[in-house]
């Protein structure tokens, strides 16, 4: 066969793409088919596996004595956090928006926590919530209020959590400012001729331009919050009570903890099916209130 | 696209592809301070050969260190031992950190890479006698030289790991606030243990709130109490001790029954969160979390009389003596019978090396007395073996000395309450105790919290799981 001009082309664009087609390959494509396959196994890397059909993901839903809770703080903590976090991170942007002195960097401040290695915000954050010493403690106490455990409180431990991760969303600021800087002036003059005033422009102009913005953030925000997993291991080990033991964090503690892979990794597939339902879910449901200027 | 550019990018992807496969490759192990856990042995002893005249044999000893100065004091010992140069064995220290031990582990073990040797957590030991992981060292020591049998991991009639040093609950007073409330001192000798009631009466005199008032007083505050009674661990492992005290526990001292439901063991839990609860003289949980190491609490005046092991008077008390603190240890109050438990991390052998046997010639020095002397002289260590606790010359060579307590008080409160009224930790025997530690510790926050009673939360959450736990594990 003659190598023609073309297939050398073809020769070098494959031979160029190898680095990132095997990277795929067997950092993401042959791993997952390996967590598939292990799920269905009782590997514990101490014994030899032996293969268990359904049994670790029946033992997930009637026999696990931590799943249901995990999954309800997990639950609790992501809508809690994303909901949260959207509202903060959309207010702040407006107001980083205004035409108010050192601009820039105030909207860096915003963004600095997300910068910031999350286990050290962490460590800092666990200082501010000490029950004893600590400076929230401290200012509750002497305004007359009794203090509050925080992060060793059944209650509080998720809420608490919540604050620190919607205290870190500098991302979703950045995305809502590009957005916000990306609303038409038009239309927003067209408000004002027909006599609307500031609410009006904010309601009927900003917020339908931002929802594929709000779509867009709420979706990724979604997931990575559901995938929590340092704050429980750097604060407070899924306690008090199981109350923080996001389900990231069980996975880990039965895979790399107790040496039950194959379960962890039923568990972690079971996790994603329903990471993608509500994905799904969230994609069907987004054009009831999802405004696209080009539709 | 020019040729030379062409050529550029195809060079550069088969480099980055290089790299992806190399990073698939064994690399040397991350998170030890000496490189490779890998096997030991035949690949390390090629660069030994040109030392000695006689092929060296390496084993390899894998330790946690909770400090930065841990891994060079274990170094120290290590280096003893290659000095002495035993059968030609070598040792080799692998230090991980304490919080990615387990970790650390479960992979080594998942890849086979096991150490020879290694330090293993207390409630994981006998899960990994169960996966078969760890040698038989029945035959690792003569009679006369055996650690003490309270102090042997057994799995089926067999030890399968020795604890590498001896340690019991104690209780530790600060003196000067006893003397300043007229209470004598808690006794130092188990025949003469408080009861429950007289710990508690004495705790109240103990409490103050801000304004010096104490639980009896009209207006005391227990919102701001400045000095706690007592304090009473609540880990899960050390709770029990009051239980078995009172004829419940976890489970029987053979393993084949559980206690944990019994009403005795459900008095002991309520009684001990009612001492936060209730009777306002001691730290909630949550509280003493906050709370600095044993010695400045004490002398800090925060707890006057707190429960703790022996290994606080070499790793927090001693600190604190040349700021003035006085403290004395006397022995744990009682319900029916004086009790302690008695635990020590295990050091354990894997049976997947090729050098089982040279691993167990360097454990059994490792563990021997005369060589870490200078941890147990520090008071972080008690002795493994029974001689040292029976030949007086042998008990004063490592507790009497400026870091012990008085050596007439010490004597009788832990060293003879240790040969004598000391039960095992279950962890000692009883596969599936990692899991049921698993549920007794969440499960007992809301009982510690005082939002549940001891007896809902041990008889509705914590038995209907912990009973499924040990029938699967029998």
């Amino acid at each position: 066969m003659r190598i023609t001009k073309s297939h050398k082309d073809n020769i070098v664009a494959y031979l160029c793409l190898s680095p990132a087609i095997l990277g795929l390959l067997f950092l993401t494509i042959i791993p997952i088919i390996g967590v598939i396959g292990i799920s269905f196994t009782n590997w514990s890397g101490l014994a030899e596996p032996t293969f268990v059909r359904f049994d670790n993901y029946v033992n997930i839903f009637t026999e696990d004595f931590f799943f249901y809770k995990s999954a309800l703080v997990t639950v609790y903590f992501a809508f809690g956090a994303v909901i949260t976090s959207i509202i903060y991170a959309f207010f702040i942007s407006i107001m980083l928006n205004q035409r108010i002195p050192a601009r820039g960097i105030i909207r860096s401040i915003y963004f600095i926590p997300y910068i910031i290695p999350v286990v050290a915000t962490n460590v800092v954050w666990s200082w501010l919530y000490d029950c004893n010493f600590g400076a929230f403690n401290f200012v509750i106490n002497s305004l007359g209020f009794d203090k509050s455990l925080f992060l060793q409180g059944e209650k509080t431990v998720v809420p608490s959590l919540i604050l620190i991760a919607v205290w870190s969303t500098g991302n979703l600021i950045v995305i809502f400012l590009a957005g916000i800087q990306n609303v038409p002036r038009a239309y927003l003059e067209a408000v004002e001729i027909d006599g609307g005033n500031t609410w009006h422009k904010f309601r009927h102009v900003t917020v339908p331009m931002m929802t594929p913005i709000i779509f867009f953030n709420f979706l990724m925000s979604m997931i990575n919050n559901l995938q929590v997993f340092v704050p429980a291991q750097a604060l407070t080990k899924g306690g008090p009570n199981d109350s923080s033991l996001f389900l990231v964090y069980l996975i880990y503690r039965e895979g790399f903890m107790k040496n039950n892979f194959g379960y962890a990794c039923a568990i972690s597939l079971v996790f994603f099916v329903f990471i993608a339902a509500l994905t799904g879910f969230i994609f069907k449901t987004s054009d009831k209130w999802l405004f696209y200027e080009g539709k | 696209m020019s040729k030379k550019f062409r050529f550029a990018a195809l060079a550069l992807s088969l480099a980055l592809t290089a790299s992806v496969f190399a990073g698939c490759g064994n690399s040397s192990s991350s998170g030890s301070s000496s490189p490779s856990g890998g096997s030991a042995g035949a690949e390390s002893s090629v660069s030994e050969t040109s030392k000695a005249p006689a092929e060296k044999v390496e084993v390899t000893y894998m330790a946690w260190y909770n400090n930065e100065t841990e891994p060079a004091e274990t170094q120290k010992v290590i280096d003893k031992f290659n000095a002495e140069n035993k059968d030609n064995i070598t040792a080799k220290l692998i230090s991980v950190a304490y919080n990615d031990y387990i970790t650390k582990l479960n992979t080594m073990a998942s890849s086979n890479t096991l150490p020879d040797s290694a330090m293993m957590s207390e409630s994981q030991c006998i899960k990994w006698a169960v996966n078969g992981k760890l040698a038989d060292v029945s035959d690792m020591y003569g009679t006369d030289e055996k650690p003490l049998d309270s102090l042997a991991f057994t799995y089926k009639g067999k030890p399968v790991a020795y604890s590498c040093a001896n340690e019991v609950l104690l209780l530790y007073y600060n003196k000067d606030l006893l003397d300043k409330a007229g209470i004598p001192y808690p006794p130092a000798s188990a025949d003469k243990a408080w009861t429950w009631d007289e710990f508690v009466s004495a705790a109240k005199k103990l409490t103050k709130d801000k304004n010096g008032k104490g639980p009896g007083d009209a207006g005391f505050d227990p919102k701001n109490i400045t000095t706690y009674g007592a304090q009473v661990n609540t880990l899960a492992w050390m709770w029990p001790v009051f239980a078995i005290s009172n004829g419940g526990g976890v489970c029987t001292e053979d393993g084949s029954e559980l206690l944990l439901g019994k009403p005795e063991t459900i008095e002991a839990a309520q009684k001990i969160a009612d001492l936060s609860l209730k009777e306002f003289v001691a730290p909630t949980p949550t509280t003493s979390a906050t709370f600095p190491t044993l010695d400045v609490t004490l002398l800090s005046g925060k707890v006057a009389m707190a429960t703790g092991g022996q290994w606080e008077i070499g790793v927090s008390l001693k600190n604190s003596l040349k700021d003035g603190l006085k403290y004395g240890v006397g022995v744990l109050p009682k319900f029916k019978t004086p009790v302690t438990l008695n635990t020590g991390g295990p050091n354990v052998i894997f049976n997947t090396g090729k050098n089982i046997d040279n691993a167990k010639k360097f454990l059994k020095w490792y563990t021997q007395e005369d060589n870490n002397i200078s941890l147990i002289q520090s008071g972080v260590w008690m002795p493994v073996s029974q001689k040292w606790y029976k030949d007086e010359t042998l008990m004063k060579k490592w507790a009497d000395n400026e870091v012990h307590p008085p050596f007439d008080q010490y004597k009788t409160a832990v060293i003879d309450y240790a040969m004598n009224n000391a039960k095992q930790v279950p962890w000692y025997y009883l596969p599936g105790y990692s899991e049921i530690e698993e549920v007794l510790t969440p499960g007992m926050d809301p009982v510690w919290a005082g939002t549940k009673t001891a007896e809902d939360a041990i008889k509705n959450d914590i038995m209907p799981k912990v009973e499924k736990i040990f029938s699967a594990n029998k």
